[in-house]
């Protein structure tokens, strides 16, 4: 599994491009839509983050269990087919 | 190029029967010649090319009738069938290189036609060609699942067909867009349209049936079917405003699933779903900008798509392996398939100088124009679920997990090729997104290179990482089948029709002494209707017991009829003699009184029975469906 001093090269990586998109975003970007996450500088950081947490958890703590069976569920006894 | 033996679709069906004729050591480059010959043909139509052919009541097919936007379609889907027909040289199976190429040829047809006689001919071709495609593999699974998809899409096309009859019958031969009208027609031709484009509910048949394809033909399976339901609903349901919500649920969906997917081509399929998903929104908001955002992305799909089963295939074919948890470490192993993956993931992701950035950032800044902020902002959450499964998940846990050692077999050198072609398109088309734009069908002003789109998307992309990392432990898949739609018909569909068959055989039982003297009246009555009327007039013998009784009758009869005639009564014995040995040589004498039906059948009790076993069958049925 990944090591954690990787994680936190990562994570140092993934704050220098935001802190860089967020200048270039007040400098230069020209909002191409008037809600609040076109305007605000760094919406979409809080979007990806926010949907990611909730898309993880939501598949891995939630749909899986409801969904998810052994890989021979449909195989056992062909007659079920 | 007036003449319907330059149709690019016929082109790639002559080629894939041509193929299987011939020898094992050449099959697989004829598609391949095929294939370059339908894609320069394809090129050499112009807008406005109208190709027609006769047929009954004076009705003249549309074969072809090219306009911008089943133009733009047919060359992707020309110059699909030519890197998936590279991709499959060293494949020597003549089934399957003539269902992929009738299947590519089939997309074209109806990608090209006018029509919607034409289109319905060429969408089963497509379904029926594609079946073998899935068939190929054969194994147990792909049988199955090859049957499964045959009985969806004989659905799908049914109500195709019975919505085309309607149009048909109403006078309007030529396709047009229905979607003002909200008739009968309109249901059913969108039912129809929807199963092939994977649409929720409708959508199990693809990530039931694509991951059990060969690896050769899921390549051509995940480039055709899906989008060739996508230029329909283009063509046909533009501006159908539900489309948009149903586009927006497609997308989240399929980029839900796929986070806990562990089959490689599953995961993959349920982002076919979740990608199409963003052009039936386009479709549904039917702005210019949102159409060609459309045709767009479905243009860029095929190729990182196919680019993605190209790669997955092909680590299948090294290894053995389908399952991402069985994978790992293959970085160092296979770096060539990692460089194409990588773009293949980064243009999926719509990672700003891949294609997929610059037809995906049509759509989504074509629902915030048109005054769908939601939708906006559900589609960058599919683009989040996309990356995450993709980049991510894939490309970590299969090149850079844990090595477990896995043996890797060379790979053939057309594998490579068609990999090669696939990424540089990729690069190609993300880097000049005017090579693409240039073909969009509706008059549109969009630049995907401003400020604002690409902080957008770096944004979007590199902070999905960081929930990614902060759960890796849990993101790693486990060895376990995901239940979706397909479920109710591979268990309560299949239990419903377990217990109605088992409720027909009851019941024929059940009713068994009542059937069969049913059949033995009709029987009788067929052989000698004067039973009915008491008149004996018997020809036939039940067995040794009766046969004795009726010798004994007939020989009285005669006897009190001719008595003292000697002659009459020889005669008599005579009779009962060849009767005996009659009954003796049919058999008759050995059943021992007990009738049995199948020894001597007639035609009419044979019908008065199975008409009255269906009543029977038919009651239960509908008995079981209303309870």
């Amino acid at each position: 599994m990944m090591r954690k001093s990787t994680k936190v090269k990562i994570y140092i990586i993934i704050v220098a491009v935001c802190v860089m998109s967020v200048i270039a975003e007040v400098l230069f970007a020209h909002p191409h839509g008037g809600e609040i996450w076109h305007t605000v500088p760094g919406a979409d950081i809080v979007i990806a983050f926010a949907g990611g947490w909730i898309l993880i958890l939501f598949a891995k703590k939630i749909l899986a269990l409801i969904v998810q069976r052994e890989e021979n569920y449909y195989d056992r006894g062909d007659k079920d087919e | 190029m007036n003449s319907l033996i330059f149709h690019p679709g016929l082109i790639l069906i002559a080629a894939g029967l041509t193929a299987a004729l011939f020898p094992k050591s050449i099959r697989g480059f004829v598609p391949v010649v095929g294939a370059a010959a339908a894609l320069v043909s394809m090129v050499s139509i112009d807008y406005g090319t109208e190709i027609g052919l006769s047929f009954i009541n004076g009705i003249t097919l549309a074969v072809i009738s090219a306009d911008s936007l089943n133009w733009v379609f047919g060359l992707i889907f020309s110059m699909m069938a030519f890197i998936g027909a590279v991709y499959s040289v060293h494949n020597k199976s003549a089934l399957e290189a003539a269902a992929s190429m009738i299947y590519a040829g089939g997309a074209l047809g109806v990608t090209l036609c006018g029509d919607w006689m034409t289109l319905i001919f060429f969408w089963e071709l497509m379904a029926a060609s594609s079946l073998f495609l899935i068939w190929a593999g054969r194994t147990e699974k792909s049988v199955k699942a090859g049957i499964r998809y045959l009985l969806v899409h004989m659905f799908g096309g049914n109500c195709l067909l019975i919505g085309i009859i309607f149009k048909v019958s109403a006078g309007d031969i030529l396709i047009q867009n229905i979607s003002q009208v909200h008739d009968a027609a309109f249901w059913l031709i969108l039912t129809g349209v929807a199963v092939n484009a994977a649409i929720p509910p409708l959508h199990g048949w693809l990530t039931d049936a694509y991951p059990e394809g060969t690896i050769t033909g899921s390549v051509f399976l995940s480039s055709f079917t899906t989008k060739v339901a996508v230029y329909c609903l283009i063509r046909i349901f533009a501006g159908t405003e539900f489309l948009v919500w149903v586009g927006v649920v497609m997308a989240v969906y399929g980029a839900v699933f796929a986070i806990i997917e562990n089959d490689m081509r599953r995961l993959l399929s349920y982002h076919i779903v979740s990608q199409v998903g963003f052009m039936v929104a386009g479709a549904g908001i039917g702005t210019a900008l949102a159409l060609n955002g459309a045709a767009a992305h479905a243009f860029s799909h095929i190729l990182y798509k196919s680019l993605l089963f190209m790669c997955a295939g092909t680590i299948m074919y090294a290894t053995g392996i389908r399952s991402i948890n069985k994978l790992g470490g293959l970085a160092k192993k296979m770096p060539f398939v990692l460089v194409c993956f990588t773009v293949a993931a980064f243009s999926i992701a719509g990672v700003p100088l891949f294609n997929g950035f610059i037809s995906k950032s049509i759509t989504i800044t074509a629902a915030c124009e048109a005054g769908y902020p939601l939708a906006e902002i559900l589609l960058q959450l599919a683009s989040v679920g996309t990356f995450l499964s993709i980049v991510m998940k894939m490309m970590y846990f299969v090149f850079f997990g844990k090595d477990k050692n896995i043996e890797v077999k060379p790979i053939p050198k057309n594998m490579y090729i068609a990999m090669g072609i696939g990424s540089v398109l990729c690069i190609l088309y993300g880097v000049f997104p005017g090579l693409l734009y240039r073909f969009l069908p509706y008059d549109f002003e969009y630049h995907p290179f401003t400020w604002d789109h690409i902080v957008q998307y770096v944004q979007l992309l590199a902070v999905s990482a960081v929930p990614f990392i902060m759960y890796i432990e849990h993101m790693e898949p486990h060895s376990r089948l995901s239940l979706d739609t397909d479920w109710f018909y591979r268990k309560p569909f299949a239990w419903i029709v377990r217990t109605v068959s088992s409720l027909c055989v009851t019941v024929q039982i059940g009713f068994g002494a009542f059937f069969r003297g049913i059949y033995d009246g009709v029987r009788r009555a067929a052989k000698n209707p004067l039973v009915f009327i008491g008149e004996h007039g018997v020809t036939e013998y039940k067995g040794a017991g009766d046969l004795e009784k009726t010798q004994n009758v007939r020989r009285e009869d005669f006897d009190d009829e001719f008595a003292g005639n000697d002659i009459d009564a020889e005669l008599a014995v005579a009779i009962a003699e060849a009767d005996k040995a009659q009954a003796f040589a049919t058999g008759e004498t050995e059943s021992n009184d007990v009738y049995d039906p199948d020894k001597e059948r007639e035609p009419v009790g044979d019908i008065m029975s199975v008409v009255v076993f269906t009543f029977i069958a038919a009651a239960a049925f509908i008995a079981a469906a209303v309870m």
